[in-house]
């Protein structure tokens, strides 16, 4: 480590000369970058010294907006614009905004750099729009129109919360559900929100019922499913239900009758084995696990009397510190229950799951083992002819080969107040349901009663919301995963106060990043993970190849 | 607790040192001095930790930080070019 002269004083390149000043004045000295002292408006002159690195940065990222120079078709054979990412001794990982990539050795790598491909590197370049030629430029443009369709669609999945009541008191419920009846959705209210509902411009749309537990205040559910299929087929709008359940004593055939045959896609919790399932459900609920038994047996016979086709069952599980070392019996657990899919959910830091619950949480690097241990044993399963895959696994494999998925949580924008939008039991809408779950009003953007769905979408808040969303403005624009990535504004202003941050001290790039990395190692170093991603990018049934 | 490299001020530019440093917020205070040829850039752990920052590390990060500025710099054009063809159909009357 190289000695520092004592000459050294506060960089002027880098910080404004006022806070120079202010430095110079505390120190009493011209001295070596701050004193080292642990007092607070030491720390917090170190703070700043982190935040003017972080202003600058932006800043540069609107210089380089300004220096845009033109670019005419009449130039190409161009190289188009690529970020790569080194992921290995002599590899390195090269993608663009389509999200086509390819894998270059070094060589190939530094050819690319200089812009000077040989022929055959040329031809493999051009294939993946990392070259773009009067070939392959109508392609690659009508790629990325496919791609940023959404853009235009306006949002299409509603997410109707008719009651924040539950029965149940789940240790990190991010919903903060209480059991409390003055709130449950009102007819009134229910109305009104299919009304706004409607004035959506897309012509086909998820409405999704959650809550607390939404089959408590069915009579809401059965409102909205009625109406809304009345308006569906006096305007030739389709609609889509499902909803969230916690599956418990709360569910009976007469609800399941009328949400089957209404073609609601039904999922339910389900965190694991029974003592660990039991034990996130809260301690007022005893016997949790053996009642979503009963439960979800009595939903396969409602099934079968009303359909012809396969059962599909869905659950969903979060991941708590205790599910850690069991990755397998959750696996295990899953599988008995007759799904084929688990979705290994990072813990949202939401309501009661809020970063100050040290009991529940776990560090990224610890989720990232959990879930790499998960994907292994699944791998392993399905080679023995097990029909079970995992939801991130299937979406990363999907947006790496080339289809945007709809999945909002990961792309640029992210859906909130663009794709989606969350409508409260009371009538008041955020943009999305991470942005009713925080502890705070900042992402309300309207209300059902006095103002019509455009003026919703088109509030400063709702525009402020999905603008920071957009990955063009952070350090995901050098980041090669940029394509298959996405941000979220309500974490951001969960953990900093604000909607934009430095998104590489998100636990969400952590994670999703190493995810990412995960999937791409794996194509590329083992062979019977290989296998199986294409099979299930082929969404072909193991056990039918197998026959 | 900390660590100080010195980065001579000829080899990198101000933005790659920028783009570099970006990944280092979470965990350190950073702070940059200078003489007239160098910036000596300052580590110093928020946990109270050993400083992880080596200096070969951080010469690695302002190699590949250099490499993504210019060429975010240079693509810039065509990146806008393109896209706005791409997005034309789904601008409004306003653009």
């Amino acid at each position: 480590m190289a000695r520092m002269a004592e000459t050294f004083v506060l960089s002027k390149d880098f910080y404004p000369s006022s806070f120079l000043s202010e430095c110079a004045s505390d120190n009493g000295e011209k001295g070596v970058g701050l004193s080292v002292d642990k007092s607070d408006s030491m720390i917090r002159k170190r703070e700043s010294c982190n935040q003017y690195l972080i202003d600058e940065y932006n800043r540069l990222l609107k210089k380089s907006e300004q220096a845009t120079k033109s670019f005419r078709f009449s130039d190409l054979p161009a190289l188009n614009h690529f970020r790569s990412l080194k992921i290995s001794e002599d590899e390195y990982f090269i993608s663009v905004d389509t999200g086509n990539w390819m894998i270059l050795a070094r060589d190939d790598f530094e050819l690319l750099k200089s812009n000077t491909p040989n022929v055959s590197l040329a031809k493999n370049l051009e294939k993946n729009f990392i070259l773009l030629t009067g070939e392959n430029i109508d392609s690659y443009t009508n790629k990325l129109r496919l791609r940023y369709g959404f853009l235009s669609e306006g949002p299409t999945l509603h997410i109707v919360v008719v009651t924040s009541n539950c029965n149940l008191s789940c240790i990190y419920c991010q919903a903060s559900a209480t059991n409390v009846a003055a709130k449950n959705m009102s007819k009134e209210t229910a109305i009104e929100t299919v009304n706004r509902i409607f004035e959506s411009p897309s012509d086909s749309f998820i409405i999704e019922f959650q809550g607390g537990e939404p089959l408590m205040n069915f009579s809401a559910v059965k409102t909205i499913i009625t109406y809304a299929n009345q308006r569906a087929k006096r305007e030739n709008k389709q609609v889509e239900y499902s909803l969230i359940s916690n599956f418990t004593s709360i569910v009976t055939e007469e609800k399941l009758r009328f949400l089957l045959e209404n073609n609601v896609s039904i999922c339910f919790s389900l965190d694991g084995p029974k003592e660990l399932h039991e034990m996130n459900r809260g301690r007022n609920y005893p016997n949790a696990f053996d009642i979503l038994k009963e439960k979800v047996e009595l939903y396969k016979q409602t099934w079968k009397s009303i359909k012809d086709e396969p059962i599909n069952l869905k659950a969903l599980m979060t991941t708590t510190r205790t599910s850690l070392p069991l990755f397998k019996e959750i696996v295990d657990t899953y599988i008995d229950f007759g799904t084929t899919q688990i979705s290994i959910r990072v813990l949202t830091p939401l309501g009661k799951a809020s970063e100050t619950n040290k009991n529940l949480s776990y560090t990224p690097e610890e989720f990232i083992d959990f879930w790499k241990q998960s994907v292994a044993y699944i791998l392993q399963l399905r080679t023995k002819g097990i029909d079970i895959s995992e939801f991130y696994l299937e979406l990363i494999l999907t947006k790496l080969f080339g289809n945007e998925t709809g999945f909002m949580d990961l792309r640029s924008p992210c859906g909130a107040g663009y794709g989606q939008i969350t409508y409260n039991y009371d009538g008041q809408v955020y943009t999305c349901d991470e942005g009713r779950m925080i502890y705070s009003d900042y992402f309300n953007i309207g209300n059902v009663f006095n103002q019509n769905l455009s003026s919703i979408l088109r509030s400063e808040r709702a525009i402020d919301v999905h603008n920071a969303s957009i990955l063009e403005q952070y350090y995901c624009d050098y980041c090669a995963f940029k394509p298959y990535c996405g941000v979220c504004p309500v974490l951001h202003y969960q953990q900093k106060g604000t909607l934009q941050t430095n998104v590489l001290e998100t636990d969400h790039c952590n994670v999703f990043s190493r995810m990412i990395m995960h999937v791409v190692q794996s194509l590329l170093n083992d062979p019977l993970a290989r296998k199986e991603f294409e099979k299930i990018l082929l969404g072909v049934n193991w056990q039918k190849i197998e026959s | 607790m900390e660590e100080k490299i010195v980065v001579r001020k000829n080899t990198y530019r101000k933005e790659a040192i920028i783009v570099a440093l970006q990944r280092y917020l979470k965990n350190y205070w950073v702070t940059i001095s200078e003489d007239e040829t160098n910036y000596c850039i300052q580590f110093e752990s928020k946990s109270g930790d050993n400083v992880g920052v080596s200096e070969n590390e951080f010469n690695n990060q302002l190699i590949e930080a250099e490499f993504i500025y210019m060429k975010s710099m240079e693509s810039l054009p065509i990146r806008t070019t393109i896209m706005k063809k791409a997005l034309e159909p789904y601008h409004g009357e306003n653009g």
